[in-house]
């Protein structure tokens, strides 16, 4: 009921047109400007604002969540095989998504998350990989190390490249210790990193937001080579954003249009009142995965929570969802237009709890999950499965009518630090490795 | 309207221009008072506010709007002229390249964004980092003239965020044009941008702000 005369609310002042800026300027000229800006990006702007209150689907309260504590050292280690292969790797996700990974165990694990190391290798296999790696590494950094001045007149791409890489790293995280004062190694390095980026992928080459999160990596990893093939296996999921279509945040603006308003359709009816329907103001956060919206240590936190790919794919955008569930009370309210939207977002930087808002996007996840009529957009980006196809067998107290494509019985489990603790063996057997829906 | 003495005025000030040539920096001194060579490139936008007291009777509250400068955001970042009354275009006195992207700048801005009245909206030319010494460009005062005059610009400065030289000007120059044209609401679509019979001794005070 509440949420319904939020949304009457909204009818009647849409019908006064009191704001005056929205008379000097008619809506229709933003619309023609919006999709002028990009084309080809369509967000499905409801005819009838308050029509899909009705037809709204009901996810029901958003249960409680609890997170644990980081990963330590001794969890780590025992879920290790004598040749250092991680015994169950579902499982180990599963603690950092609850956790994250104390401070020490990042510089190894960040690997296996990133995918630079495969989960299944030995230590010594690991060993030889990485040996591989420095060489390849340094083959390419030869590669722009070895252009002449001359050479370098004649090539402009590298010419910029190298420009738009001396700016960025000169003012990369230099309020951090790792980087700050002039003549800092690390900033060489950054540099060195990124130009050899350039030579591993030419046709991207550098663009700007890329040392935002390189410099994290290379934090944690104190190490040129590793820095370089974390970043590029982060770049792997990050690549698109940075195109020149940039197609990613095109593709990420529409799909968390398409949640929100499963979430709430009220909000994204205000929102395209206002026409702030395309969340542009999300734009920072996508682009590079909220590099700068929370502390350097909370990034490391959120972004290895983030890389376990759970608790469903595109977790980041129900973190999107979080924040903008929290702000909508103050942007709704205090009937924010377009301009005092897009400042009430940006000058959220630093003032969000990283605990709770992962907490409350966890809690968006297993509302959507739970829901029994999930619309086909929202498991396609959630990456759930259906549960009319795949029943839900023995899972007992789960009640969810759709099943993730990871094991969901453990990641209730290990909301409690004793019984991840005790119960890695027992689990290791249950588990199997692959990506089952149903874990027995 | 207006039931106390004094007026309030609300802008919204967009300050553009190429990747790296100054314009954070230009807006944290003017708000700030400070300097760093460090400040993180913008992604997307920055706000700032700043308050004037115009004159006894006008408090004039400044909102500007730093927009990253990197070519590809570009399709995006332009959502944010909306609704603005005026801009800063940027370029860095130092590298030719940024000054040729000025016009690029400009038709871009007047494409995207004209006043309620039809017109463009006002706009300062910045060359910054004047204090660098390896001005390439501003050999002549009446070559920059001429090029504001016939792109649109109704002022020009040279400014240095780092030794804070000439930004507080600049900013009263756009101010006072933005004054000017809302005092000017019934004008209709008018392709030419300066008016010779409209504030004219204002233009020109602009630049000899500047020379003097």
């Amino acid at each position: 009921m509440g949420r319904f005369s939020k949304v009457t609310n909204y009818i009647f002042d849409s019908f006064r047109l009191s704001d005056p800026s929205s008379q000097r300027r008619p809506p229709s000229e933003m619309a023609d400007f919006l999709n002028d800006a990009i084309p080809g990006l369509k967000i499905n702007q409801q005819e009838e604002p308050g029509f899909e209150v009705i037809t709204r689907i009901d996810l029901g309260k958003q249960p409680e969540v609890s997170r644990r504590e980081p990963v330590s050292a001794e969890e780590w280690a025992k879920n290790m095989d004598s040749e250092g292969r991680i015994l169950n790797v579902d499982y180990i996700k599963q603690l950092i998504f609850k956790g994250g990974l104390c401070h020490t165990l990042r510089k190894e694990a960040w690997k296996f998350l990133l995918g630079y190391f495969p989960w299944n290798s030995t230590k010594e296999e690991r060993a030889s990989l990485q040996k591989r790696k420095t060489d390849e590494y340094f083959r390419m950094k030869l590669q722009w190390k070895s252009v002449s001045e001359e050479q370098e007149k004649r090539n402009s791409r590298l010419r910029d490249y190298r420009s738009l890489i001396e700016k960025d790293v000169n003012r990369t995280d230099r309020t951090n210790k790792f980087y700050e004062g002039e003549d800092n190694p690390g900033l060489i390095l950054l540099h060195d990193i990124l130009m050899t980026y350039c030579m591993y992928d030419f046709d991207l080459g550098y663009v700007q937001g890329m040392s935002d999160l390189l410099s994290p990596l290379l934090y944690v990893m104190e190490n040129e080579v590793d820095a370089f093939w974390c970043f590029v296996s982060y770049m792997d999921q990050m690549h698109q954003n940075f195109e020149e279509q940039m197609q990613g945040m095109k593709t990420q603006l529409i799909q968390l249009s398409t949640l929100l308003r499963l979430l709430d359709s009220g909000f994204c009816s205000y929102l395209e009142s206002q026409d702030s329907g395309y969340l542009y103001f999300c734009f920072r956060w996508l682009l590079i995965r909220f590099k700068r919206e929370f502390s350097f240590q909370d990034i490391l936190r959120l972004w290895e929570v983030m890389w376990t790919e759970l608790p469903c794919q595109n977790f980041h955008l129900l973190l999107c969802c979080a924040i903008l569930e929290s702000e909508k009370q103050q942007i709704m309210d205090k009937h924010y237009g377009f301009n005092e939207i897009l400042k009430h977002i940006n000058e959220l930087s630093m003032k969000i709890d990283v605990e709770y808002i992962l907490c409350k996007a966890e809690a968006i996840s297993m509302q959507m999950m739970n829901c029994k009529e999930l619309p086909q957009a929202v498991s396609e980006i959630l990456g759930i499965e259906s549960s009319s196809v795949t029943p839900d067998s023995d899972t007992g107290e789960d009640e969810s009518g759709a099943v993730l494509s990871c094991p969901t019985s453990l990641y209730q489990s290990v909301s409690t630090p004793v019984i991840a603790a005790n119960g890695t063996r027992d689990s290791t057997q249950q588990m199997s490795e692959t990506q089952s829906s149903t874990p027995a | 309207m207006q039931k106390h003495n004094q007026k309030e005025h609300l802008y919204k000030l967009l300050v553009i221009g190429d990747l790296g040539v100054g314009k954070t920096s230009i807006i944290k001194r003017y708000v700030h008072q400070n300097f760093s060579p460090h400040y993180r490139a913008t992604i997307g936008v920055d706000f700032a506010l700043k308050v004037l007291s115009w004159d006894a009777e006008t408090v004039v509250r400044l909102q500007l709007w730093d927009i990253a400068g990197q070519e590809r955001f570009g399709n995006m970042t332009r959502v944010y002229y909306r609704e603005a009354m005026g801009a800063f275009i940027v370029f860095d006195v130092t590298r030719p390249a940024t000054f040729e992207a000025v016009t690029k700048w400009k038709e871009d801005l007047d494409s995207k964004l004209v006043l309620p009245n039809g017109k463009p909206v006002p706009t300062v030319l910045l060359a910054n980092k004047c204090d660098q010494g390896i001005d390439v460009l501003m050999n002549n005062g009446i070559k920059m003239d001429q090029f504001c005059k016939e792109n649109g610009f109704v002022g020009w400065f040279e400014t240095s965020a780092k030794e804070n030289i000439n930004i507080n000007e600049a900013s009263r120059c756009l101010v006072k044009h933005i004054i000017a044209s809302e005092s000017d609401p019934v004008q209709s679509i008018e392709p030419d941008i300066i008016k010779p019979h409209l504030n004219s001794s204002k233009i020109v005070s602009c630049s000899a702000c500047f020379k003097s």
